[in-house]
């Protein structure tokens, strides 16, 4: 009755599950100011949608949803255009490999094990170190030196490093002067996962901009949203070409409901503390790894998998 | 097609009425469904037709096979644990297996067919497994690979109601009309499906009928299916503008939008 068919994922899913699963992320998101892609596409995994359409659909709705954000950070000036662009380039380039590798791994039959592998890693990773430096930061003990893992390290020392390399430019809007080549690789890099997991990358890319580049933080936030929405424009046009996989319904569908999901969100996130919230999105995400983790280690339901047919699904 | 079923319940009784009883050499039967096509649009989510048939002969037993009319070969992974980790190991391309297979009959097929019956017409999972071509693509063999990914596939297919045989689901009344219905599941592909009803009496196959239905995308759904496979630049592009669009016009109602 309350069905809807997914034109590219070739099958019928119940429309409220959908509207559930993207108010629920959406809610989520909006509590804690991230984009919320690594939880939708497990989440579009576990209800039965194919992972490669899964991923790729994420990412059609993930260029939605940072559209308006992007638009209102440019107006307001907090987009360092300059260094977007050049992550954008790295991110297109890394996006349009990681598409290819998506192919490969599709006609391989092990996307999926690879999909959840890469998840399990950066989930775990990010995960651990937002629980570690919130949980130092609620105990009141100031963060010193650099070993919260790959998150929370001192800047001084990478400016050095930065310092030593070619390619150096003047940021303006960042207030800094430093070499090309980082901001580039941790493009390539973002928009590589981008392609694979159907994330927009803000849990790995903000960090990296306010902890190794040295941006400010408004900076940073309104330049990953601006290169967000190109890089995840850029896979999503890729995957359409190259795997077919995305489901443009289920993308709108999301779309909704992360969208309304979002504006309570915002509002219960005005009540809790930061350190609260950090702490809470450290141990979801960490649940969410664990499962996927479980998911590789356990003996698999059915030991027969289907392989993707070529040039479609 | 509630009304279309009383119809066709009417016509077949009608039948059953003026035909008197037809002697056991006619060996004729006459089936009919309640629908001719099945049409695959946003709402779709699976969907019964009803076949009525008329039994040649009082002491007949029934079994209907439905199956696509074609079914290419497909590739499947065999998964195994790589250290810790379950991941495909082995790859197979599996041949002669039909995309839908679906067996109704009035008694269990052990009782009223014998295996060479079986064999001639694949009905009964066992005839399928000895039908399969299944090649080895990508590593090792080993001697259970036939039995496991047979195993494995049918599951596969159950879980998705592309695969089912349920005996004892036909009734037959009054040793001369039977109904039953198939349901074709959201996952059932495009295209021609055929249905055959076999007549079955003493062990032999004495009359068989067919039926064809279609399965076919309309509207918005076949326009986006058909798009996305064929022309993946112009999707993708409209992908990302309706995004773009859609993702703006959030941002103007709801301040924030959904990000």
């Amino acid at each position: 009755m309350f069905n809807i068919f997914l034109p590219v994922a070739d099958m019928s899913i119940n429309l409220f599950l959908v509207l559930g699963i993207g108010g629920l992320v959406g809610f989520l998101s909006g509590l804690f100011g991230v984009g919320g892609g690594f939880l939708l596409t497990p989440l579009m995994m576990m209800i039965g949608i194919p992972p490669a359409v899964a991923a790729a659909s994420d990412s059609n709705q993930i260029v939605a949803a940072a559209a308006s954000g992007a638009m209102a950070h440019t107006r307001l000036g907090n987009v360092d255009m300059k260094m977007g662009l050049i992550i954008l380039i790295g991110g297109i380039a890394g996006g349009t490999v990681g598409v290819q590798v998506v192919k490969v791994l599709r006609q391989m039959g092990n996307f999926e094990f690879a999909v959840k592998m890469v998840y399990v890693l950066m989930l775990g990773g990010v995960g651990s170190a937002m629980f570690v430096e919130s949980l130092r930061t609620l105990r009141k003990k100031a963060p010193t030196g650099g070993q919260a893992g790959d998150t929370a390290v001192g800047q001084p020392k990478f400016s050095a490093f930065f310092n030593r390399l070619p390619l150096k430019m003047h940021f303006k809007k960042s207030g800094l002067h430093t070499s090309a080549i980082f901001p580039f690789t941790i493009g390539a890099m973002v928009g590589f996962l981008a392609a694979l997991m159907g994330v927009g990358g803000g849990f790995i890319m903000v960090p990296a901009m306010i902890y190794i580049i040295g941006m400010p933080t408004v900076v940073a936030i309104g330049t990953d949203l601006f290169q967000i929405v190109f890089t995840t424009a850029n896979v999503t046009l890729q995957q359409a070409i190259t795997n077919h996989t995305v489901d443009i319904v289920l993308a709108l569908v999301l779309l909704i409901g992360s969208t309304v999901g979002a504006q309570f969100g915002a509002r219960v996130s005005k009540v809790l503390k930061g350190e609260q919230i950090r702490i809470l999105l450290s141990v979801i995400v960490l649940v969410m790894m664990i499962k996927l983790l479980f998911d590789l280690l356990i003996t698999p339901d059915s030991l027969v998998g289907f392989v993707a047919a070529k040039g479609g699904h | 097609m509630t009304r279309r079923l009383l119809q066709l319940a009417l016509a077949a009784w009608c039948l059953l009425a003026w035909v008197p009883a037809a002697p056991a050499a006619q060996q004729e039967m006459v089936t009919d469904h309640s629908q001719q096509s099945i049409e695959v649009d946003i709402r779709f989510h699976g969907e019964r037709i009803y076949f009525f048939g008329t039994v040649p002969d009082p002491k007949a037993e029934v079994v209907v096979k439905l199956v696509p009319l074609k079914s290419p070969p497909i590739k499947l992974t065999r998964k195994g644990k790589v250290v810790l980790f379950w991941m495909g190991v082995k790859q197979f391309e599996i041949k002669r297996m039909p995309f839908l297979y679906k067996i109704h009959s009035s008694r269990p097929l052990k009782e009223i067919l014998s295996p060479e019956v079986a064999a001639k017409y694949r009905l009964g999972y066992q005839t399928l497994k000895n039908d399969m071509e299944l090649t080895l693509l990508k590593g090792t063999p080993t001697p259970d690979d036939r039995d496991v990914m047979f195993k494995g596939f049918v599951e596969l297919k159950e879980k998705f109601n592309l695969y089912r045989i349920a005996e004892n689901r036909i009734r037959i009344r009054k040793g001369r009309l039977f109904d039953h219905y198939f349901t074709f599941p959201d996952k059932a592909k495009e295209g021609d499906y055929l249905v055959e009803s076999y007549a079955i009496k003493d062990g032999r196959v004495i009359a068989i009928a067919r039926d064809k239905i279609t399965v076919r995308k309309v509207g918005i759904t076949a326009w986006l299916y058909r798009t996305a496979q064929e022309n993946g630049l112009l999707y993708g592009v409209l992908a990302v503008i309706i995004a773009l669009g859609a993702g703006l016009l959030v941002g103007v109602f709801f301040k924030g939008g959904g990000h």
